[in-house]
C-alpha cells in the first residue's frame, strides 16, 4: 500500500513537473525574502530546562532587574588629574544619559548633607535598638563604664577632626548607636567591598575611579534594545575629557556581543561550507546540476526558517546556526537518489531507494523529534526547524529530484563491483578498530562534563577582559548569593525576613533588617527602650554623666541634646524614606512587584552558607536562595537529566525504526555498531582534547547518533537486498558533504557552535569509518558466516 | 525714578561684585603661585577648641608636618600625646592615652575624611580650587586675611560658617586659621617657628609621642 501511494504520487508529480518546480521555486524566492524580517533572538533562557525552581530563580534575576542594570566603571588614565576632576566627568556624563533608553542615573547615595541625614535618622534608633543590647546598657551605666566613654570621647575631640563629631557624641555619648552606624556602614559597602562613598559618589578607594548604576527599560534578552542601549551610551561616553575612560559592565553588553559572534560565525561556517560543498560535488560529480545538492536542503532550510517563524514568536540564533548542519544531514537523501539514478542508468532505482531513505530520514528525525518531549523552548524549535528542513528535502528529492536527472553520465557512477576483502583482512579490520576504540574508551575515563553555564557566553575577548578589571578596580571576587523573602506587602516580608536572619545570624547576612526592622519589632523595640529609661536610669545616668563629664571639662549641658532625645524617637510611624540615603540603600534591598513584596539579603555564594541558608529556608516556605553557582549546578542537572532522557526515547525510536526496516535482530545489533563507535570517538576525542563535554555537546551526540545509524542501515539494507546502486559511494559522498557542514563549525568563534563542531566531526568520522570498514566485516562474519580459521 | 535708582544700585552692586571677585581670584592666584614653590612645611601650632561640649576653651600644641602632595602628620603634645599620619589615602593614628594605633582608610571614614580633606586643602595652598565649592572675601590686604564662606551645595555648607585665613607678610605661608561653625563652635589655629623646603626628620612620618 506504501509502495502503491508513492507510485502514484511520484507520477503525479511527474505530469506536473514543471509547475512543480515552479511553485516550489516562488516559495523559496518568497522565503528567502522574507528572512530579514523574521525575529531572532539570542536569549539563552530559551535552551534551558524549565524547571520550577529554575525558572523561578532566573525570573527573580530577571524581575528583580540586576540583570537590567548597566554599569559605567569610569577611571583617570593621568595621575595628574584628581578626583574632583573624575566626579565632575562622571556628573556631566551622568546628566546627559537620561532619555527614553536610560530612566535614571545613580552616582552615589544622591543626598545633600549625609551627615545631617544620618544624624536625623539615628534619632529613631530607640526603635531600632533590639530590646535584647538594653542589658549590655544597663552594664554600661556604672561610673567605670561612663568614665571610659567620655574619657574616649575628650580624646576624640581633641583629634584635628574632633568638631566633625561633636554633635554625634553629645547626642549620644555612650555610642549606643554605634552598631547602627556600623550596620549602615556595612550595607552602604555591600556595593562592593571596594566601593566607598564619597564627595556623595561611589568611588574606588583611591579615589581614581567613579562608578555610574543605570536603570534602563531595556531587558538584557532584547537584541535591537539591546543594541541601541549600548549605542547610546557610547556616543554619550564621548563627551568625556581625554583623561578619563569608560568601561560598560551589562549583560546588554553580552547580549549585543553574542549576537554579533553568532552572525559572524553563521557567515563563516556557511561560506566555508558553501565553498566546501561546491569544490565536492564538482570534483566528485564532475557534473554542474549536482550543485542542486546543495541547494535543495538549503531551500529547505530557508523555507523552514520561515515557518518555524509562524510558530515560535522569536527564533533562536543557536538553532539558525544548526542550519549548516542540517544541509550537511539533509543532502544525504539527494546524493542517494543521483547516484542511484546514474549507477542504474534509470530513474526508477529511485523506487529501491524509498525505504532506506524513509527509514534513514526517520531515524535522523526520531532524533530531532524526540526534543519536543522536553521542557526547554529552544529545543522545540530545534525539533520543529530540523524535521521540517529534513522532510522537505526528502519530498524533493523522492517525487521531484527524478525527473530533472538524465539517465546515465560519468563521473562518480561508474559502476565496479566492489572487491570482498580476505578474511584476513576483516580481522585485521576488527582487530584495530577494537584496539582504537578501547584507546579511546581509556580516555573516556577522563571525560569532564561542565555545568558552567557562562560557557555558553560567546562574547568577545573585551567584554570579559573589561569585567576582569572592573572586579579587581572595585574589589570584587564572587557575586554574592540571595536570601529572598517574600510576602504580600512589605511588613510581611520585612517580618519573614527578621526571623529568618535572627535564625542564620545577622553577622552571615548583609541585610537591610538590621537596619530598619519590621512595625512590630520596632514597637516592641521602643516600648522596651521607653521602659528601660523610664526606670530610673535616665536619672543615675545624669548624675554619672554630671560627674565625668567635670573630669573631662565637659559643660553642663554638654550632653543635653541625647537627654532631650532620648525619648523622641520613640514614634513607629515615623518615616525614614523621606531620607535620601535611606531610600537609594532600601531599593537594594527591597523590591516591590504587583505580586507582593520581597526583601533580599546577601550573603556569599560558597557551599557553607547555601548549606545553612537551605535549612534556613526549609522552615520558612516564603524564603527562597539565589544562588548564580547553585543556578548554574541545578541548570546542568537538568540538562543532563533532559539529554538522557531524550537520550533514550531518540534510541528507543532509533532501535524500533532500523529493526522495522532490517526486520532482522543481528543485523539491528550490527548497524549499532557505526553509533557505539561515534559515541566513544566523541567522548574519547574530547577528554583527549582537555575540553569538557557540555549540553550543546550532548545535543549534537544525539543528531551524531542519528546519522550514524543511517550510514550502518544504508550499507546493510544494501547488502540485505543486494541493491547494486552504488550505496557505498553514496555513504561516502554524503559523510563527505555532513562532515564539511560539521567541520564548518571549527572555524566559529562561539563556543556553543565550536562544540556542537567538534562533536560532530569526531563522532560523525568515527561512524563513517566504522560502518565503512568494521560493519561489513561484521556482516560477514556474523551473517555470512564466513570461516575466519 | 525709582526704577533708575533701583537699576543703578543693582548693577553697581553686580559691578562692585564682580569687580571683588576678580580681585580675589587675582589674589588667590598670587598666593597660590608663592606657595607653588613651597614642598614641605614643618611649623609648630596652638590650636585653641571653643566647643560647646567642653567647659573651658581647650588649648592644644603640638607640630605639623606637610610634604606635598600626599604626606601629612599632625602630632600634640598638650594636653594629651596624639599622633595622626595620613598617607596615600591610608589614615594611622596614636594616642598616649589608650598606647593604641588605629588605622584605617579614609575613604571608608566618609565623615572624617571630609573634614581632613578640608584641612589638607586650607594647608595645601591650592586655594583658587576653593572657589567653586565657597564664596571668598578679602578681609584684609596688608596682611592678607582671606574669608571662605561655604557654598550651599558644599556640604560643608552645614557645618562650617567661615574660614578665615591669615598669612604671613610675605604670604608664604599662613599664620593662622579660625574656623566658626554654624554651632557656635570655632577653632582657632597659630602657626609659628615655620620651616619651608627644609629637612625634615624621618620620625615627623612614625607615630611616637616624643616630636619636638
Amino acid at each position: 500500500m506504501f509502495d502503491k501511494i508513492y507510485y502514484s504520487l511520484y507520477h503525479f508529480v511527474r505530469r506536473r513537473r514543471f509547475l512543480v518546480l515552479a511553485i516550489i521555486g516562488a516559495v523559496v524566492i518568497l522565503s528567502a525574502s522574507n528572512l530579514p524580517r523574521i525575529k531572532y533572538d539570542n536569549d539563552i533562557e530559551a535552551m534551558l530546562p524549565a524547571g520550577p525552581e529554575i525558572l523561578r530563580d532566573i525570573r527573580f534575576l530577571r524581575e528583580a532587574g540586576f540583570s537590567d542594570k548597566v554599569i559605567i566603571s569610569l577611571g583617570l588614565t593621568s595621575l595628574e588629574r584628581s578626583t574632583d576632576e573624575l566626579i565632575a566627568a562622571a556628573d556631566q556624563l551622568a546628566g546627559s544619559l537620561p532619555g527614553p533608553l536610560v530612566t535614571s542615573v545613580s552616582s552615589g547615595l544622591m543626598t545633600g548633607n549625609l551627615r545631617e541625614e544620618i544624624r536625623a535618622f539615628l534619632k529613631l534608633s530607640p526603635q531600632i535598638i533590639p530590646a535584647s543590647d538594653l542589658r549590655q546598657i544597663d552594664e554600661q551605666l556604672t561610673q567605670e563604664g561612663v568614665d571610659a566613654a567620655l574619657r574616649l570621647n575628650y580624646n576624640r575631640l581633641l583629634t584635628p577632626a574632633g568638631e566633625f563629631f561633636a554633635p554625634f557624641i553629645r547626642e549620644d555619648p555612650l555610642g549606643l548607636r554605634n552598631k547602627i552606624l556600623a550596620r549602615l556602614q556595612n550595607l552602604s559597602s555591600s556595593v562592593g567591598p571596594g566601593v566607598v562613598v564619597e564627595k556623595d559618589h561611589f568611588l574606588s578607594s583611591d579615589g581614581r575611579n567613579a562608578l555610574l548604576v543605570i536603570d534602563t527599560p531595556v531587558s538584557v534578552t532584547e537584541g535591537f534594545g539591546c543594541r541601541k542601549l549600548i549605542e547610546h551610551l557610547k556616543e554619550r561616553i564621548k563627551i568625556l575629557p581625554g583623561y578619563v575612560q569608560a568601561k560598560i559592565i551589562s549583560g546588554h553588553l553580552h547580549s549585543v556581543s553574542n549576537e554579533d559572534v553568532i552572525k559572524q560565525d553563521i557567515l563563516r561556517t556557511t561560506t566555508i561550507a558553501t565553498v566546501a560543498f561546491i569544490l565536492i560535488f564538482l570534483l566528485a560529480f564532475r557534473d554542474i546540476r549536482a550543485l542542486i545538492f546543495f541547494l535543495i536542503p538549503l531551500a529547505a532550510v530557508i523555507v523552514s526558517i520561515n515557518l518555524a517563524s509562524f510558530v515560535f514568536p522569536a527564533l533562536s540564533y543557536f538553532v539558525i546556526g544548526m542550519g549548516a548542519v542540517i544541509v550537511g544531514i539533509a543532502d544525504d537523501y539527494g546524493i542517494h537518489v543521483y547516484v542511484a539514478v546514474h549507477t542504474t542508468q534509470k530513474r526508477d532505482a529511485v523506487s529501491r531507494l524509498m525505504k532506506p531513505l524513509m527509514i534513514a530520514a526517520l531515524t535522523t528525525t526520531s532524533v530531532f523529534t524526540a526534543f519536543f518531549f522536553s521542557n526547554v523552548k529552544g529545543y522545540h524549535q530545534l525539533a520543529f526547524f530540523a524535521s521540517l528542513s529534513i522532510f522537505f528535502c526528502l519530498g524533493f528529492v523522492l517525487f521531484v529530484l527524478p525527473h530533472f536527472l538524465k539517465e546515465g553520465g560519468k563521473g562518480i557512477v561508474s559502476p565496479r563491483p566492489e572487491r570482498v576483502p580476505s578474511v584476513r583482512s576483516d580481522r585485521s579490520r576488527i582487530f584495530a578498530w577494537l584496539v582504537v576504540l578501547s584507546a579511546l574508551l581509556f580516555f573516556s575515563t577522563r571525560l569532564r562534563f561542565s555545568s558552567d553555564i557562562t560557557q555558553f557566553d560567546g562574547s568577545r575577548k573585551e567584554v570579559f577582559a573589561a569585567e576582569e578589571e572592573f572586579k579587581r578596580t572595585w574589589g570584587i571576587k564572587e557575586y554574592p548569593a540571595m536570601l529572598v523573602s517574600l510576602g504580600k506587602d512589605e511588613e510581611e516580608a520585612v517580618e519573614l525576613a527578621e526571623s529568618v536572619v535572627k535564625e542564620v545570624g545577622w553577622e552571615n547576612l548583609v541585610n537591610f533588617v538590621s537596619l530598619w526592622p519590621s512595625a512590630k519589632t520596632r514597637a516592641e523595640n521602643a516600648l522596651a527602650w521607653e521602659k528601660f529609661w523610664r526606670q530610673g536610669r535616665e536619672v543615675r545616668l545624669g548624675m554619672l554623666i554630671d560627674w565625668a563629664g567635670a573630669k573631662y571639662n565637659f559643660s553642663k549641658d554638654a550632653f543635653k541634646p541625647f537627654f532631650d532625645g532620648l525619648y523622641e524617637g520613640l514614634n513607629i510611624g515615623a518615616d525614614p524614606g523621606k531620607f535620601q540615603f535611606f531610600k537609594r540603600l532600601k531599593e537594594r534591598f527591597v523590591i516591590e512587584k504587583p505580586d507582593g513584596v520581597r526583601v533580599i539579603s546577601f550573603f556569599p555564594d560558597e557551599e557553607e552558607y547555601l548549606l545553612k541558608m537551605r535549612s534556613v529556608n526549609k522552615e520558612h516556605p516564603g524564603a527562597f536562595v539565589v544562588s548564580r553557582n547553585s543556578l548554574s549546578r541545578a541548570i546542568s542537572t537538568a540538562i543532563a537529566g533532559e539529554i538522557l532522557f531524550l537520550s533514550a526515547v531518540a534510541a528507543a525510536l532509533i532501535l524500533i525504526l532500523t529493526f522495522v526496516l532490517l526486520k532482522d535482530f543481528k543485523l539491528t545489533l550490527i548497524s549499532l555498531v557505526s553509533v557505539v563507535s561515534a559515541v566513544i570517538a566523541v567522548c574519547g576525542i574530547f577528554a583527549m582534547l582537555g575540553r569538557p563535554m557540555n549540553a550543546a555537546s550532548l545535543i549534537a551526540s544525539m543528531v551524531v547518533v542519528g546519522l550514524c545509524i543511517d550510514y550502518g542501515v544504508f550499507m546493510l539494507y544494501s547488502y540485505q537486498h543486494a541493491l547494486q546502486i552504488g550505496t557505498v559511494k553514496a555513504i561516502w559522498m554524503s559523510a563527505a558533504t555532513t562532515l564539511v557542514g560539521a567541520f564548518s563549525l571549527l572555524f566559529a568563534s562561539h563556543p556553543v557552535l565550536f562544540s556542537i563542531g567538534l562533536t560532530l566531526v569526531s563522532g560523525l568520522l568515527a561512524g563513517f569509518v566504522s560502518s565503512q570498514f568494521i560493519l561489513p566485516a561484521l556482516y560477514r562474519a556474523w551473517v555470512v558466516r564466513r570461516v575466519w580459521i | 525714578m525709582k526704577k533708575t535708582v533701583l537699576l543703578f544700585i543693582l548693577f553697581w552692586g553686580l559691578g562692585v561684585s564682580g569687580l571683588q571677585a576678580d580681585e580675589v581670584k587675582a589674589l588667590l592666584m598670587r598666593l597660590e603661585s608663592k606657595m607653588a614653590g613651597v614642598d614641605t612645611i614643618e611649623t609648630d601650632f596652638i590650636q585653641e577648641k571653643r566647643l560647646a561640649v567642653f567647659h573651658q576653651p581647650v588649648i592644644l600644641k603640638g607640630k605639623i608636618f606637610i610634604k606635598k602632595p600626599d604626606f601629612f602628620s599632625w602630632h600634640v603634645r598638650e594636653p594629651l600625646q596624639y599622633t595622626m599620619l595620613i598617607r596615600d589615602g591610608l589614615m594611622k593614628q596614636w594616642d598616649g592615652d589608650s598606647n593604641q594605633v588605629q588605622q584605617f582608610s579614609l575613604s571608608g571614614n566618609p565623615g572624617f575624611s571630609m573634614a581632613i580633606e578640608q584641612m589638607k586643602v586650607w594647608f595645601s595652598g591650592a586655594y583658587s580650587s576653593l572657589l567653586k565649592d565657597y564664596r571668598a572675601t578679602i578681609i584684609s590686604e596688608n596682611p592678607v586675611v582671606l574669608e571662605f564662606v561655604p557654598m550651599e551645595s558644599n556640604p560643608a555648607c552645614g557645618l562650617i560658617r567661615s574660614v578665615r585665613m591669615l598669612f604671613e607678610e610675605d604670604e608664604r605661608y599662613l599664620s593662622g586659621i579660625i574656623i566658626e561653625e554654624k554651632s557656635g563652635d570655632s577653632t582657632t589655629l597659630k602657626f609659628s617657628s615655620v620651616k619651608l623646603n627644609m629637612p625634615m626628620d624621618r620620625s615627623a612620618w612614625e607615630l611616637r609621642r616624643d616630636v619636638r
